[in-house]
Order: structure tokens, then sequence, then C-alpha cells
């Protein structure tokens, strides 16, 4: 049965257009609202955390 | 004089305190990634609330649904490898990856509210929560990612615990030690993205655990 309320039509998104959304580089672009989301989400004493200074053995 | 250190060090397995040098425990580690899992299935919620109450379109809460799985499976990557210092343009690739099959189910799932085989209504809203607890399977490829990198050759399945297994994780942890990369993702299971069984790795000629 059909869903009753006005949805419209979901997004036509070919395989290539979702394979191009999510290279490296695009999904990059996605750091800064990831730290946001990170940084609200979580306790402050594990706030930092993700900023992590790398230093392998 | 040195400036003091202050924030968190990764060391190419575990996070530190640069003050004091003590490790962060995994449980830390594992609450952090609960609570960014939390609040993105509470906007997950709202977008498919207002989806039933016919405040967005389709279209829209695709878009909405799509950024959330992005922001959140990055997240959990980034955490996962030992933060944004130490994401290489490999593990960003691979991040894509697997938020590129999130994006699948989702354009399956979009595809079946159109159609009405989903119905909107609190199921669909069940169905939408799992996308942000798939980012704990993201956490566990990304690890198991690194493992490989790291010479690890051997894997197990961990269960959280024993009472609330489902049988596919059961039998999985069964397996014990096998060849890495061998054994089910994390999240493939009955308890699908509600798992939250561990990897544990070992290198087979040293062995080494993590």
């Amino acid at each position: 049965m059909p869903n009753k309320v006005p949805l419209g039509k979901p997004l036509e998104l070919t395989d290539a257009e979702l394979d191009a959304m999510t290279t490296a580089d695009e999904i990059k672009k996605a750091q800064k609202e990831a730290e946001e989301l990170w940084r609200k989400s979580v306790k402050p004493e594990i706030a930092d955390l993700l900023d992590a200074l790398d230093t392998p053995e | 004089m040195f400036p003091l250190l202050t924030g968190y060090g990764w060391n190419g397995t575990r996070y530190y305190d640069l003050e004091t040098g003590q490790f962060v425990s995994n449980a830390a580690v594992r609450e952090g990634l609960e609570s960014v899992m939390d609040a993105s299935a509470l906007q997950m919620n709202a977008l498919t609330q207002q989806l039933i109450d016919g405040g967005i379109s389709l279209a829209d809460w695709q878009t909405g649904m799509m950024q959330q799985i992005k922001i959140t499976h990055t997240t959990s990557a980034a955490l996962s490898q030992g933060g944004w210092a130490a994401m290489t343009q490999s593990d960003w690739g691979a991040t894509g990856q697997l938020i590129r099959a999130q994006y699948d189910y989702l354009r399956n799932f979009a595809a079946e509210i159109a159609s009405g085989k989903q119905p909107l209504d609190g199921r669909a809203l069940v169905r939408a929560d799992l996308y942000a607890d798939a980012a704990n399977g993201t956490f566990a490829e990304m690890g198991r990612r690194d493992a490989i990198e790291s010479g690890f050759d051997e894997e197990m399945r961990e269960l959280e615990d024993t009472i609330n297994a489902c049988d596919g994780c059961i039998e999985q942890a069964m397996l014990d030690w096998q060849p890495i990369g061998t054994l089910k993702a994390i999240g493939s299971q009955e308890c699908s993205t509600r798992c939250r069984c561990e990897f544990k790795f070992r290198n087979s000629e040293t062995g080494e655990e993590r």
C-alpha cells in the first residue's frame, strides 16, 4: 500500500554518482562537520581526542 | 624551556595523554563512539519523523540522511585510526568506500518508502536508527584494515556478552583464531548494526596481540 503523505520522488542517484560522492577527497570535506559532531557529542574530557598528535613508535 | 604539552597523542596503536603519558582506555574511546552514534541517531530520527509528518520531501530526507551518515562514519573512521592527523589518503579512501555502501542501503530504503514497501511509521524510525549504529562497523573495519597493514595475520571475534549475542555472532566467535579478513564483518549477523562484538588481532609469528 502506498504511503499516504506527499513524499515526492527519491533522489535518482546512479552508481557512478555515488562513487563520485565518496572519493577520498570528497569525504575529506566532511572533516569539519564530523569534528563538530564529535565535540558536541562526547564528554569534555575526551573532546580533544581526534586532534591527537600522530607520534608513531 | 619547552611549552607544556596538553591534549592527546597517538602512538600508532593507542591514544595517550600528552601530559601524563597515560593511555586512554579502550572503554573511553568506545564510549565516545557510542555518544556520537547516539547523537547521530537523534538527528536521523528527527529527519525521519519530519518525513512521516509531511514536513520534508523524500529527496530532502535522503539528502539529510546521507549528510548525517557521512559525518558519523567519518568521525568513527578517524577515531579508529588515531585522529585527524593520522588519517592517510588511503584511510580517507577506505572510509569513502564504507560510506558508499551505506549510501547504497539508503538508496534502497528511499525506494522502498517511495513504493510503499517500507511503511512510514515507527518501523521506518527504527530502520533509520540503524544507519547511525552502523558507524560501529566502520570503526571495526578500519581497525581491521590497520591491523593488516601492521602485520597482524589472524583475527578472532570477541562477543560483547554471551547472553545477548545473536547465533551468528556466537558461531563466528567459536571459530576462534582465523586468517585475518576471513571472519564476517561486525554488523553482518542477525543483530545487524546493533552488534557490539570486537575483533582481536594476532601476529602468528611473534604472538603479539592487539
